[in-house]
C-alpha cells in the first residue's frame, strides 16, 4: 500500500460529488426497536433524511448508540425501516440484487473461523456466482493486496485482528463493488494499519468508488471523508463538507519556514497595526502519527539501527 | 413376514395420496399467510401489512427464479467443510468403537443370529444419526447469527432460499457420507461377525441302514463340532455325500474333498427373500365358499380349516412367469398355526396337502363362478395333492418342481408344467391346502403363504435399509434447519427433538384424539391419576366438572392431533425389519418414502425460506 499525504484527502473534493448520481438515499427513516411484545423500546433513528453520491466518502459520525450502525443496518437491509425508506442504487434495501454492487466490512470482520484465507474468499467469490477461473485470479489478486500472500493457508482462529480485518477488507472487495460501506473501519488496528486503511479508502475514492463510513475516531473522519453526518440519539445534527465544517472562519493561518526573530516581530507589528490580535504563533509539532511512521519506515530502511528521529529528540 | 398388508401400486398410492397432500399443504399455506400478516398488522398496521404479506409471497416465487447452483452449492459446502472442521467424524469413531465393543456383548447363542446382528447395526446407526442430524442442523444458522458471520453473507447477492437450501443439502451431504460410511462398516461387521464353519468327528459318525426305493444303503450319521453355541447334525451316504441340516437359520456347505469333512462358511443367513403375495379365500367344510372358521378368538388376524372335511384355504397368485424363479422349481414358504382339538401325537404335528389348481372362470366382483351345486368351477387342471407336515408357527418350505403328476377334468392322470399349464392366461395360479386329520385345525391368513421369488442380493437389500435411514436424515436435518431459521440453537433443537418424538408416537396421539385408547385427554388423565382412579372408570358425562374437563382436553388434543398431522413420522421409513428377517424391501415402498420425504423437505424448506426471510438479522 503507499502513503499518501494525509491533506490530500479533500483537495480535489468540491469538484465531486456535487451532480454526480445518487448511490445512498434514505427517507424520513426511521428505526424503533420493540421489546418481545411489540412495545417500542426504544427509537434508535429519527427520520433520518441523507443522500451520497457517487465518487464521494462519506463519514457517518456520532458517539456510541447514536444511530449509526442502525444506518448502516438498514441500508444493507440487515433491519426493517419501522417508517420511512433506504435506498441504495435506487433500490430498496430489502432487495438482495443490490449487493452485487456493495462491499460491506462490518466492525469486527465476521468470518468463518474455520476457513483459510483463500476458503473464506472463494466462499464469498461463489456467493457472487464468480466462474472457478475469475474466483482464483480474484482471490490471489486480493490476498496479495492486503499482504496475507505468507498466511493464505491458516484457518482463520489463528490470526490476529489485524490479519482478520485485511481478510475481512478484502472479503469486503471481492466483488470489485461500486459502493463499499465499512464499520468502523479503523478500530482496533495499530497505527500502520490505520494508515493503510485510510490509503486504501482513499483509493478506492480515486477510482470513482463510493465509500461509507462510520466512525466515532474522528481523526480519522477527518482525514478521509468528504461529506459527514453527525448523529446524536438518533438525530441527524450536522451534514456537510469536512472542509466547510471545520474552518474556522475569522481565523487566518500561515505556515512559513526560515522567519527570523526579526521578521516574527514584524508580522506580530502588522497584526496589532491592522487592529487583528495574534492567537498563536510557534513551532508547528507534528503529530505523534507521523513521529511513529516516520520511525517504523526508517526501521525497515536500516534494520538494526536506531532511528535517526528518536536520537535527535532525545 | 414383515409385510401384512400388500402395498398399493406405487402410481395409484402416488395417485391416492395426492388429495390429503394438497389440502394439507392448503392448510399450512393459509395458516402461514394468516400468522404472517398477523404478525406485520401488529408492526406495521392492517393496511401496510397486507401490502407487506402480498409483497413477500410475490417476491419468494419471483427469487426461486432467481436461484444459482454456485451459490447453494457455496453453502452447502461451507455446512459440509463447518462439520468436518469440528469434529463430526468423531461420531464415526464412536460408532466404530461402539460395534467392536457390542462384538463382545451380542449373544452368540442366540437362534436368529442374523437378525440380531442386522437390527442391531442398523438401530444403531439409526439412532445416531437421529442425533447427529438433530445436533447438526439445529445450530447452524444460530450459530451464524450468534457469531455474526451471517452479515457477511446476507450482504452478498444470496437469495435467503440459496441459505435454507444450501444448508440443507450440506448437512444431508455430511449425514450421507456418515451414514455410507457407518453402513460399509456394519456390513462388514454382520458378515465377519456370522462367519463361522464347523468341523465333523469323523469318529462320533454312526453308521445305520436306510432303505431308499427297495435298496437298502448305510449312511453315517453324527453332529458337528460345538461353535457359537450350535451344533448341525449331519449325514454321509456312502457316495461320501454330506449333508448338513440347518440350524439357527442357516447350513453350511461341505468344502472337504474326499474324506476330509470341512465344512464351509454358513449358507441361507443373509438373504434377501421376495415374497410373491397371494389373494385368500376359504372353502367351508361343505366346500361352498365362505369365511374361514373361528376357533375361540374373535380379534384373531388368521382364519382356520377343519380338518378332514372340504374346508380349504385358497391363494390366488397372478402374474406369475417362469422368469421370476431361478431354477426349475416354484419354492414356496409356509407358516401355519396348528390348533388342536384333542392331543394327538403332539410330536409329530399335523398333515395337510397342498394341490396347485388352475384357476376357474370368475365373476365381474372377482369371485369365482359357482356350478349348480354352489360349488367352485375350476380351471380344469390340477396337480395331485401333496402331503406335508406343519408345527404351530414353523416355518415350513418347499420346492415344487416344475413339471409334476396332475389330473384333468375327466380325472386323467397326465404330467402338468406349473407355467405352461397349470396358469391360466393372466399368469394366475391357485395353491389349495388342506387339513387331513379330523378334528383338527390349521390357521392363516394372507401373508402366511407365499411364493418366493428369485432371491435379490442381500447386500442391495441392506443398503435399501440404510435408505430408509438416510430417508429419516434427510428429514429431521431439513427439519432443523427450519427451526434454526426462526428459534434460538438449544430451542431449535428442542423443537426438532419434540418433532421427531412426537412423530414416533403419531399413532398414539390419534388414539388419544379419538378415544380409543381409556383415560381422556391430559387434563381427565391428570385428574384420574391425583385421584389414584382406575382408567376404566366411567365418569357421568351429564356432571359439571367432568364437562369442562373434556371441552379442555377436546381442545388441547385438537390441537396437538392436528399439529400430529404435519409432523414426520421418522420411524415410518424403518425398514430394519425387512432385512432383518431376510425379506427385500419393495421398491414399491421405498419408492413411497422416498415421496413421503420430498413432500416434508419441499413444505419445509418453503417454511424456513419464510421464516429466514421475515426474520430482523441485526435484530
Amino acid at each position: 500500500m503507499t502513503t499518501n499525504d494525509p491533506g490530500s484527502a479533500s483537495t480535489e473534493a468540491p469538484t465531486r460529488g456535487a451532480t454526480a448520481e445518487i448511490v445512498v438515499e434514505t427517507r424520513n427513516l426511521t428505526k424503533d426497536y420493540r421489546d418481545f411484545w411489540g412495545r417500542q423500546k426504544v427509537r434508535a433513528l429519527k427520520g433520518l433524511d441523507i443522500e451520497i453520491r457517487r465518487g464521494e466518502i462519506f463519514g457517518l459520525l456520532g458517539p456510541n448508540g447514536s444511530g449509526k450502525s442502525t444506518t448502516i443496518k438498514l441500508l444493507l437491509g440487515l433491519l426493517f425501516p419501522t417508517s420511512g425508506e433506504a435506498l441504495v442504487f435506487n433500490k430498496k434495501a430489502s432487495d438482495v440484487t443490490k449487493n452485487e454492487r456493495i462491499g460491506y466490512l462490518p466492525e469486527e470482520s465476521y468470518l468463518y473461523k474455520f476457513l483459510n484465507a483463500e476458503e473464506t474468499l472463494d466462499f464469498y467469490g461463489r456467493l457472487f456466482n464468480m466462474s472457478a477461473k475469475e474466483r482464483r485470479n480474484r482471490v490471489q489478486k486480493l490476498i496479495e493486496d492486503v499482504g496475507l500472500g505468507w498466511a493464505k493457508r491458516r484457518q482463520l482462529k489463528e490470526y490476529s485482528k489485524g490479519m482478520t480485518r485485511r481478510i475481512g477488507l478484502a472479503q469486503a472487495l471481492i466483488n470489485d463493488p461500486e459502493l463499499i460501506v465499512l464499520d468502523e473501519p479503523t478500530t482496533g488496528l495499530d497505527p500502520i494499519g490505520t494508515r493503510d486503511m485510510k490509503d486504501l479508502i482513499l483509493r478506492l475514492r480515486d477510482e470513482g468508488k463510493t465509500v461509507l463510513l462510520c466512525s466515532h475516531l474522528l481523526a480519522d473522519v477527518q482525514d478521509v471523508c468528504d461529506r459527514i453526518a453527525i448523529l446524536y440519539q438518533g438525530e441527524l445534527k450536522e451534514l456537510g463538507r469536512v472542509n466547510d465544517l471545520l474552518a474556522v472562519q475569522d481565523v487566518t493561518q500561515v505556515h512559513a519556514q526560515g522567519l527570523s526573530e526579526e521578521a516574527k516581530n514584524e508580522i506580530r507589528d502588522v497584526i496589532a497595526k491592522h487592529g487583528a490580535s495574534l492567537v498563536q504563533m510557534d513551532n508547528p509539532r507534528t503529530t505523534l502519527e507521523e513521529l511513529f511512521l516516520g520511525i517504523v519506515r526508517e526501521s525497515e530502511a536500516h534494520p538494526g539501527r536506531r532511528s535517526a528521529q528518536v536520537d535527535a529528540n532525545s | 413376514m414383515v409385510l401384512r398388508h400388500d402395498l398399493a401400486p406405487f402410481w395409484d398410492w402416488l395417485l391416492a395420496s395426492q388429495k390429503p397432500f394438497w389440502i394439507a399443504l392448503l392448510a399450512l399455506a393459509a395458516l402461514g399467510l394468516f400468522f404472517g400478516y398477523l404478525s406485520s398488522a401488529v408492526r406495521n398496521g392492517p393496511f401496510q401489512a397486507l401490502r407487506w404479506t402480498a409483497f413477500s409471497v410475490w417476491n419468494g416465487i419471483a427469487e426461486l427464479f432467481q436461484l444459482s447452483p454456485r451459490r447453494i452449492l457455496a453453502m452447502a459446502k461451507l455446512s459440509f467443510q463447518e462439520s468436518i472442521r469440528k469434529r463430526v467424524l468423531v461420531v464415526f469413531i464412536v460408532f466404530v468403537i461402539g460395534l467392536l465393543f457390542a462384538g463382545w456383548f451380542l449373544d452368540r447363542n442366540s437362534d436368529h443370529p442374523a437378525r440380531l446382528y442386522i437390527s442391531f447395526v442398523l438401530t444403531a446407526t439409526g439412532y445416531l444419526m437421529l442425533f447427529l442430524s438433530v445436533f447438526l442442523s439445529a445450530f447452524s444458522i444460530p450459530n451464524d447469527l450468534k457469531s455474526r458471520t451471517i452479515y457477511t453473507v446476507v450482504t452478498k447477492p444470496v437469495r435467503a432460499w440459496e441459505i435454507v437450501i444450501g444448508r440443507m443439502l450440506g448437512f444431508c451431504a455430511i449425514g450421507t457420507v456418515l451414514l455410507a460410511m457407518m453402513g460399509l462398516f456394519s456390513y462388514v461387521f454382520v458378515v465377519r461377525g456370522l462367519k463361522h464353519a464347523h468341523q465333523i468327528d469323523v469318529a462320533e459318525l454312526t453308521s445305520e441302514n436306510v432303505e431308499v426305493d427297495g435298496q437298502t444303503s448305510t449312511e453315517q450319521q453324527g453332529q458337528t463340532n460345538l461353535v457359537r453355541g450350535h451344533r448341525h447334525n449331519v449325514m454321509v451316504n456312502q457316495d461320501g455325500v454330506v449333508t448338513v441340516l440347518p440350524n439357527r437359520d442357516h447350513s453350511h456347505a461341505h468344502v472337504g474333498e474326499g474324506d476330509d469333512l470341512t465344512l464351509g462358511d454358513p449358507d441361507g443367513q443373509l438373504l434377501a427373500r421376495v415374497p410373491i403375495m397371494g389373494e385368500l379365500r376359504f372353502l367351508r367344510r361343505d366346500g361352498r365358499p365362505g369365511d374361514g372358521y373361528n376357533v375361540g378368538n374373535e380379534w384373531e388376524y388368521r382364519s382356520y380349516i377343519e380338518g378332514g372335511t372340504l374346508s380349504t384355504a385358497i391363494w390366488r397368485f397372478k402374474d406369475l412367469n417362469d422368469d421370476l424363479f431361478a431354477d426349475e422349481y416354484l419354492p414356496l414358504e409356509m407358516t401355519l398355526r396348528v390348533f388342536r382339538t384333542y392331543k394327538g401325537e403332539i410330536e409329530q404335528g399335523l398333515t395337510g396337502t397342498l394341490q396347485l389348481v388352475k384357476p376357474g372362470p370368475r365373476n365381474e366382483d372377482g369371485s369365482p363362478k359357482l356350478d349348480q351345486n354352489g360349488n367352485v368351477i375350476d380351471g380344469g387342471l390340477r396337480s395331485i395333492p401333496l402331503d406335508f407336515t406343519a408345527k404351530d408357527q414353523e416355518i415350513f418350505e418347499r420346492r415344487i418342481p416344475r413339471k409334476l403328476a396332475g389330473i384333468d377334468a375327466n380325472g386323467n392322470e397326465k404330467t402338468v408344467d406349473i407355467f405352461d399349464n397349470l396358469t391360466n392366461e393372466n399368469g394366475e395360479i391357485e395353491i389349495w391346502v388342506r387339513c387331513i386329520n379330523r378334528m383338527q385345525y390349521f390357521g392363516m391368513a394372507r401373508a402366511d403363504l407365499y411364493l418366493r421369488a428369485a432371491d435379490e442380493p442381500f447386500w442391495l437389500n441392506f443398503v435399501k435399509g440404510y435408505l430408509g435411514i438416510w430417508f429419516q436424515m434427510v428429514v429431521v436435518t431439513c427439519f432443523g434447519v427450519m427451526f434454526s431459521t426462526f428459534l434460538n440453537g438449544a430451542v431449535a433443537m428442542l423443537a426438532t427433538l419434540s418433532a421427531v418424538v412426537m412423530g414416533f408416537f403419531k399413532k398414539f396421539v390419534f388414539d388419544v384424539a379419538s378415544g380409543d385408547i381409556p383415560g381422556g385427554g391430559p387434563v381427565e388423565s391428570f385428574v384420574r391419576l391425583i385421584y389414584h382412579e382406575n382408567q376404566m372408570l366411567e365418569w357421568n358425562a351429564q356432571e359439571m366438572s367432568v364437562k369442562v374437563i373434556r371441552a379442555i382436553d377436546g381442545m388441547v388434543l385438537d390441537v396437538v392431533e392436528s399439529l400430529s398431522y404435519a409432523l414426520p413420522d421418522a420411524g415410518q421409513f424403518n425398514t430394519s425389519e425387512f432385512v432383518a428377517n431376510g425379506y427385500n424391501i419393495p421398491a414399491n415402498l421405498i419408492g413411497q418414502h422416498a415421496m413421503i420425504s420430498l413432500a416434508y423437505v419441499l413444505v419445509v424448506t418453503v417454511a424456513g425460506y419464510f421464516f429466514f426471510k421475515s426474520r430482523e438479522i441485526a435484530a
